[in-house]
């Protein structure tokens, strides 16, 4: 049944004298063009952290440890270029390589003395290029995406940053990087609505993983990646994953002597199941490498043999509307590397809380048990660790 | 039922009348001409979160009211289904993520009405009593803002 407004005519006439009265060019808005944001953006994230950690029997070089370290400083640089091109770059600030541990259980230390402030001593860190890319939409199911990026797979790679992330750390099967977390080539996704149903899909070319895939592929071999992914209005929000990638590894190795190199695959499911402050998510994933022959390496005097790793977890967290939008939080997680090649069994109970008390602000604590077994050299042991972290975004 | 408990219902019906009639239907508009008369709710989502989409062939640019404004919340609650809470949370995890900005939001319902006439892809919402004779007001799930069954209001 239509309704009548009776005071519209007199509303628009009203309105269209307040509207003539706007200065479209003063919000950057020319209106000869298309309404496109062409701003140079910079943002950017960083996190400070405090953990104390407690090995059930002693360990060689990592004693029990408590104290505070602070995270990347990532800036965001992002772009729209034309209406149909955009570009982004997003560049970690490091600490290390100060600090950082090398394999004989040394510590990298970079100080020097700074000639331009009275020789004074300074650390100086390094600085990593997390992605830097181009895009352009060919039309509004297809974008075609070059440069350097992050494997599209799973929840928490394309989470990212630690604002965005519910927990302070990384599972392990994702810290593990079964799926390579940045690749270089050329990636093709797009995504297009059924009804309430969305649908995405991602395909990438590139020069798989290796030590300098930023700059080269050594074994002249392309990986092939792809990823489909459902979005359904069901009881909230359901999101569906599954990803996979094929590619060779072939690392870098001292004049004369063989690289280490192998044929890898990896395949993915996850999911995330929203429904008002609820969360649920879930990923699982496998990666097999096969060595040619000649080319397996050495891992702690044995021949490094064939293998699969799997590994998921499974996070559950309700974010209520006080308290700093508290969100309690558990997670577990199982992690089976190649035990042939000196990888440890890992499984681990985290539970914690998440707070957001402003869009841009995210505080947590976190207390995790886990288990390693399997060690080669420790066999099995228990670590007691907690986690605090604030992180925020600028 | 005591005179006192009649009293204090009145009054309570009084304040309840008073807050619906405070609330204003929020009226989807386009530019005058558009080849856009209709979308449904999930399009308008999927719009103002991020995705492309083109309903009619005309790939739509949408533009939010300020936030913590009544207009705004009201098309957050009802369209987006999310708090202004939710609304800022999902912003910023999406800059994290490097993921499309969030819509530009202009300052005040003029603006709405002067960018929405001027550009042909843009879409935004302004309250029923705002509507201009350069708007096109579009159905959402093929409902009119004018028919009694329109969801759409101010906060």
């Amino acid at each position: 049944m239509a309704m009548a407004v009776p005071s519209i005519a007199r509303a628009q006439a009203a309105a269209s004298a307040g509207a003539s009265d706007v200065d479209l060019a003063a919000l950057g808005l020319n209106p000869t063009a298309a309404p496109f944001d062409d701003k140079l953006n910079i943002y950017g994230f960083t996190e400070l952290d405090y953990a104390a950690k407690h090995f059930s029997h002693p360990v060689p070089g990592a004693p029990d440890a408590k104290g505070f370290s602070a995270g990347d400083l990532n800036v965001y640089l992002s772009k729209n270029l034309t209406e149909k091109w955009r570009s982004l770059a997003e560049v970690s600030f490091l600490y290390i390589p100060n600090g950082g541990q090398n394999a004989d259980g040394s510590t990298t230390i970079t100080t020097v003395n700074d000639p331009t402030n009275f020789s004074r001593p300074i650390t100086w860190g390094g600085v990593s290029i997390e992605r830097a890319y181009a895009e352009y939409d060919v039309d509004e199911h297809l974008t075609i995406r070059a440069g350097r990026f992050l494997t599209p797979y799973g929840i928490w790679n394309t989470d990212h940053g630690s604002p965005a992330i519910i927990a302070p750390f990384r599972p392990y099967v994702i810290g593990d990087a079964y799926f390579p977390e940045h690749q270089t080539g050329v990636e093709f996704l797009g995504k297009t609505l059924v009804g309430e149903y969305r649908v995405g899909y991602h395909a990438t070319i590139t020069n798989g993983r290796s030590p300098v895939e930023a700059t080269g592929d050594p074994d002249g071999k392309p990986a092939f990646g792809g990823r489909i992914e459902l979005e359904a209005p069901w009881a909230g929000t359901l999101r569906l994953g599954l990803s996979g990638y094929l590619g060779r590894y072939t690392g870098v190795a001292a004049v004369g002597a063989t690289a280490e190199s192998y044929d890898e695959r990896s395949y993915g499911g996850d999911a995330q199941w929203d429904h008002g402050g609820l969360r649920l998510q879930l990923e699982v994933i496998a990666n097999s490498r096969v060595y040619p022959a000649g080319q397996r390496p050495l891992v702690f005097g044995r021949t490094a043999a064939d293998g699969t790793r799997t590994g998921g977890y499974i996070l559950g967290g309700y974010r209520f509307t006080y308290l700093w939008n508290v969100m309690p939080f558990y997670f577990y997680e199982d992690n089976h590397p190649s035990t042939q090649n000196g990888e440890q069994t890992a499984r681990a109970h985290n539970m914690g809380f998440n707070f957001r008390p402003t869009d841009s602000v995210v505080l947590k604590a976190m207390f995790s048990a886990v288990s390693l077994h399997e060690d080669p050299f420790l066999g099995s042991i228990h670590i007691d660790l907690f986690t605090t972290q604030v992180a925020w975004v600028f | 039922m005591s005179y006192r408990s009649v009293a204090i219902l009145c009054v309570l019906a009084g304040f309840a009348q008073s807050a619906a009639a405070d609330r204003q239907k929020l009226v989807v508009v386009v530019a005058r001409g558009s080849a856009v008369t209709s979308v449904s709710r999930s399009e308008l989502k999927h719009c103002f979160m991020g995705d492309t989409i083109s309903p009619a062939g005309v790939p739509l640019v949408p533009f939010n009211a300020e936030p913590r404004t009544a207009q705004r919340g009201g098309f957050d609650r009802a369209v987006l289904g999310m708090s202004p809470d939710e609304v800022g949370r999902f912003w910023v995890d999406r800059k994290v993520r490097g993921q499309s900005a969030a819509p530009r939001s202009l300052p005040s319902i003029a603006h709405v009405q002067k960018v929405v006439a001027k550009f042909p892809n843009a879409i935004g919402y302004v309250p029923a009593d705002q509507l201009t004779a350069e708007l096109q007001p579009v159905k959402v799930d093929g409902v009119a803002y004018t028919d009694s069954n329109y969801a759409l209001f101010t906060e």
